[in-house]
């Protein structure tokens, strides 16, 4: 008889890509909020949100296609009434649940029944290590104390936390003491330099986003090495673009399938048809024949082992899905251009 | 241990892809493959039957003999157990106890 084994998360993900497994989904229960952030990408499109039994029936179709990884997320989506009862009918059906909320609503009882459900992890965002910066940006008073405290509740309750922080001009300066506040807190701090445009292009959120001084000096601090990309099982035209609509897709409020959360391109509708059937339609089919070699300008950009290029991102920039991400293009150059300096200073300056 | 029940643990989440199990402990977040021997033995923890009756099953599945089964079994069950992942009970679980 053999051993058990490991298997490392990325070489999981590969092999689900290949054989199109939707290992990881998100929900977006509601595009209903509590806070107003300026920054927010999503665009409440008017639909109609799925009831409880049509979520139950889809989470049923998702356990049977093989999805592992279920992150409800919204909007808020404390601000549905039945969302613990989805929450604990996902655990149900066997998923590894995340949780994204901004904390606001969760008092010491719904901590406590979060605490039965197990998830995985629960996210929340902050976006300063103070009030006046995190609620400015939120745009309602009150809400980093509120968010805070849904932190500590967690804590109490020995449930695994993450603090997403987007960074931007505004809390650029409180980096070091958001971790510190996120450390105090237990949770696992996680941020991220990019602002991207609403799903539907407006480039309302970019007037937060970091200058490119200001992103040189993060990577150049924050980030220990800028450098290249790790090594590629295949050569890179052949590469596929990433997981989106392989082994990850995102389900609206409405029941729209999207190839990723970040990437509006719909594979088709669940009140409609299947998860099934939509899996395997034309849609995504057409959507798996891309590979790196038809991202035109990207293929034979010099900073290409530097990028993290974002699908999505391209998509909401320009609207060429197959076009560069201009704000992951700035980010590689910014890295190629470190790692250059650093590689030099190593050896010498060139001398 | 032998007579006791083996269940999965409520913080865990797994799917069976292709024959192999995958398992997420709540607690570690970490990702686990079994491999056959482990996801037939994993597959089998319901918590009605006791570790024995499922060494029993083992042996005919891989026509193993039966001291070579529970040598690889307890090894396998200890490492799931300290990980929070399985749970020897003395009592059966109840039909939709979970």
């Amino acid at each position: 008889m053999r051993e058990t084994h490991n298997c490392s998360i990325d070489t999981l993900f590969t092999r689900a890509a290949k054989d199109n497994v939707p290992l990881s989904i998100e929900f977006e229960l509601t595009y209903r909020c509590n806070l107003h952030c300026s920054h927010c990408y999503v665009v409440d499109r008017g639909e109609e949100e799925l009831s409880f039994s049509e979520i139950a029936g889809i989470l049923d179709q998702l356990a049977a296609a093989n999805c592992l990884f279920l992150t409800l997320t919204g909007g808020e989506v404390f601000i549905r009434e039945d969302f613990l009862d989805i929450a604990r009918y996902a655990r149900s059906q066997g998923f590894a649940l995340k949780i994204f909320t901004n904390g606001n609503l969760i008092n010491k009882d719904i901590a406590c029944e979060m605490a039965r459900l197990k998830p995985l992890q629960v996210g929340i965002s902050l976006y300063g290590a103070d009030a006046a910066t995190h609620d400015r940006l939120t745009g309602v008073h009150g809400s980093f104390h509120r968010s805070i405290n849904a932190l500590r509740l967690f804590k109490e309750q020995g449930i695994m936390t993450t603090v997403k922080c987007l960074l931007m001009k505004e809390n650029l300066a409180q980096l070091g003491e958001i971790r510190t506040l996120a450390g105090e807190m237990g949770a696992i701090f996680q941020f991220d330099p990019v602002v991207t445009p609403r799903n539907d292009g407006n480039r309302a959120p970019l007037q937060h986003e970091l200058t490119e001084a200001e992103l040189y000096g993060f990577f150049s601090h924050e980030v220990a090495d800028p450098g290249k990309s790790g090594e590629r099982a295949y050569p890179l035209s052949e590469s596929i673009i990433c997981g989106a609509g392989r082994d990850i897709c995102s389900i609206s409020p409405g029941g729209e399938v999207y190839a990723c959360v970040a990437l509006p391109m719909s594979l088709g509708n669940l009140r409609q048809s299947s998860f099934e059937k939509i899996w395997h339609g034309a849609e995504a089919t057409k959507l798996r024949r891309f590979r790196f070699s038809d991202l035109h300008q990207c293929v034979s950009c010099h900073d290409v082992n530097y990028c993290i290029r974002c699908w999505g991102l391209a998509t909401v920039e320009s609207g060429d899905h197959l076009g560069p991400a201009y704000s992951n293009c700035r980010i590689a150059r910014i890295r190629h251009r470190i790692s250059d300096e650093r590689s030099k200073s190593k050896t010498g300056g060139g001398l | 241990m032998m007579n006791k029940y083996l269940m999965r643990s409520d913080a865990t989440a797994y799917r069976i892809i292709d024959g192999v199990a995958l398992v997420v402990g709540a607690t570690e977040g970490k990702l686990l493959t079994l491999n056959d021997v482990g996801t037939f033995i994993w597959k089998q923890a319901d918590g009605k039957q006791t570790f024995s009756e499922i060494i029993d099953k083992l042996c005919q599945h891989f026509d193993v003999d039966y001291s070579r089964a529970m040598q690889d079994a307890v090894v396998f069950v200890k490492e799931l157990e300290s990980k929070g992942l399985l749970v020897l009970s003395d009592h059966p679980l109840k039909t939709g106890e979970r």
